[in-house]
């Protein structure tokens, strides 16, 4: 599991662990049933607070992405993935803010930007929206 | 609370001779012989039990003096130091048996070798633990033959974290200790600091220049400025409270921005944006904001590193925004 922490960024640690491992379940690179290294390990991997690594773990577990099982670890939950298409969404929202704001500074109407995202949606992945 | 470390009031002043010229000179001082400089001035310092504290400061702001308080190296004026329930003053053996201190550039006797100075050391402490010892001398590959005197500045630090460390204390007193460090060891600084936060009861206050490190491992944060400790509260919580709102309007930003000007750190003011650093931060600031006229506004988080800049950093005076603002800033800025 690949997880980078940036203390220059703004965002608290505990938010950039969460973040990364949704990212990580909702692209497919994490499966639901499978084992996370224990939030010791996550703290002295990446070299942060032990309370930091629990506490992503913990929120992670509250929103229904992760599930403890006693004695044996911390999974990925089955649930993690149903709960996935409003996920993969919210995923996206400080993008889509950054988008909206300077959208409206450059004076971009909802429809316009509707037709850039089209368009760069074929430029990019080479096919049509669907 | 359960406090590891507990400070109440505590005032700490140094007299230095003014030199001759000096006093002849007069001016602020007149012809007093001695100059006055107030490290602390009442300091309240709580450290929760099994916490990693990060106490930063500015050049000068009191944090070694605060440590050296700590572990009775000096005395305060006023005041009451509480160091795992022991007065430093008073209870100075039980005290320092418990507690490891790293010191930036710690002075250890150079005439023994790396194992001599442990031994030597090892016949203070009841807990010291020989198996720890050695592989803490393993891990950071020390010469066990070689003698103090032989080694680098950072092999030299390395060695005063041994010697902190292999007693288990239940509190890691560090000022400074990874400054001028390489990456490789102050990496391996980190790492020990992480693994001990783990047991149980184990409290560390760290002071640093290298606020990343510090934002990486600390659980708590005291920001000590001219003397004073002007925020001390959980890092998520100071991050979650201290945030930029950065706005964006038509023509020039208003001179005055309402209530907000309470809960004001610092602001700048460029063309036509207006930069609003606020403390006790909450969503609807924003919309206060808008309201002012800002076609456009945005809350964005702060590195501990900033939020440490706008807190104790010089004013600017582009960033002196009406008189309402700078009653917010005089505090920490004066």
């Amino acid at each position: 599991m690949l997880i980078r922490v940036n203390p220059k960024d703004g965002l608290p640690v505990y938010l950039q662990i969460m973040n990364q491992i949704k990212h990580l379940v909702v692209s497919g690179a994490l499966s639901p049933g499978d084992r996370l290294p224990a939030a010791r390990e996550l703290a002295l991997e990446l070299l942060i607070n032990i309370n930091t690594a629990a506490k992503a773990y913990t929120e992670l577990e509250r929103e229904g992405v992760l599930e403890r099982r006693r004695g044996s670890g911390t999974f990925v939950a089955a649930s993690a993935v149903r709960s996935s298409a409003d996920e993969r969404a919210r995923l996206l929202e400080p993008q889509l803010d950054q988008l909206v704001v300077q959208a409206r500074q450059l004076g971009l109407t909802t429809t316009e930007i509707t037709d850039l995202v089209n368009q760069r949606w074929r430029a990019v992945l080479g096919k049509e929206p669907e | 609370m359960d406090l590891a470390v507990e400070t109440r009031e505590v005032t700490k002043r140094f007299w230095s001779w003014r030199g001759i010229c000096g006093v002849l000179r007069g001016g602020h001082d007149g012809s007093r012989l001695y100059r006055e400089t107030v490290a602390l001035d009442g300091l309240n310092l709580r450290v929760p039990r099994g916490s990693v504290y990060g106490l930063l400061g500015r050049n000068g702001a009191g944090k070694t003096t605060a440590v050296q308080l700590l572990m009775g190296l000096l005395e305060a004026d006023t005041g009451e130091v509480s160091v795992l329930g022991f007065d430093p003053m008073k209870d100075e053996v039980p005290m320092k048996q418990r507690v490891g201190h790293v010191a930036d550039g710690q002075k250890m006797y150079e005439f023994y070798t790396v194992e001599e100075l442990c031994r030597f050391c090892a016949t203070f402490y009841p807990t010291w633990s020989l198996a720890w010892q050695n592989e803490l001398l393993d891990r950071l590959d020390l010469p066990r033959d070689r003698r103090l005197g032989e080694l680098s500045r950072g092999t030299k630090a390395q060695m005063a974290l041994v010697l902190a460390l292999a007693h288990e204390p239940e509190l890691l007193l560090m000022d400074e200790s990874t400054s001028g460090l390489d990456a490789v060891v102050r990496r391996q600084f980190l790492e020990t600091l992480v693994e001990l936060s783990e047991q149980a009861g184990r409290t560390a206050l760290i002071s640093s220049h290298i606020i990343d490190d510090l934002e990486r491992v600390c659980d708590w944060v005291g920001i000590l400025h001219r003397g004073r400790l002007i925020v001390q509260q959980p890092l998520d919580e100071l991050k979650g409270s201290v945030q930029q709102i950065r706005a964006t309007f038509a023509g020039a930003p208003p001179e005055q921005v309402g209530e907000l000007a309470g809960n004001l750190v610092r602001s700048r003011r460029r063309e036509r944006e207006l930069l609003l650093t606020v403390q006790g931060f909450r969503a609807d600031m924003v919309e206060q904001v808008r309201r002012l006229g800002a076609t456009s506004a945005e809350a964005v988080p702060l590195s501990l590193e900033e939020i440490f800049i706008a807190y104790t950093g010089p004013v600017r005076l582009e960033e002196r925004l009406g008189a309402a603002v700078a009653d917010a800033t005089e505090e920490s800025t004066e």
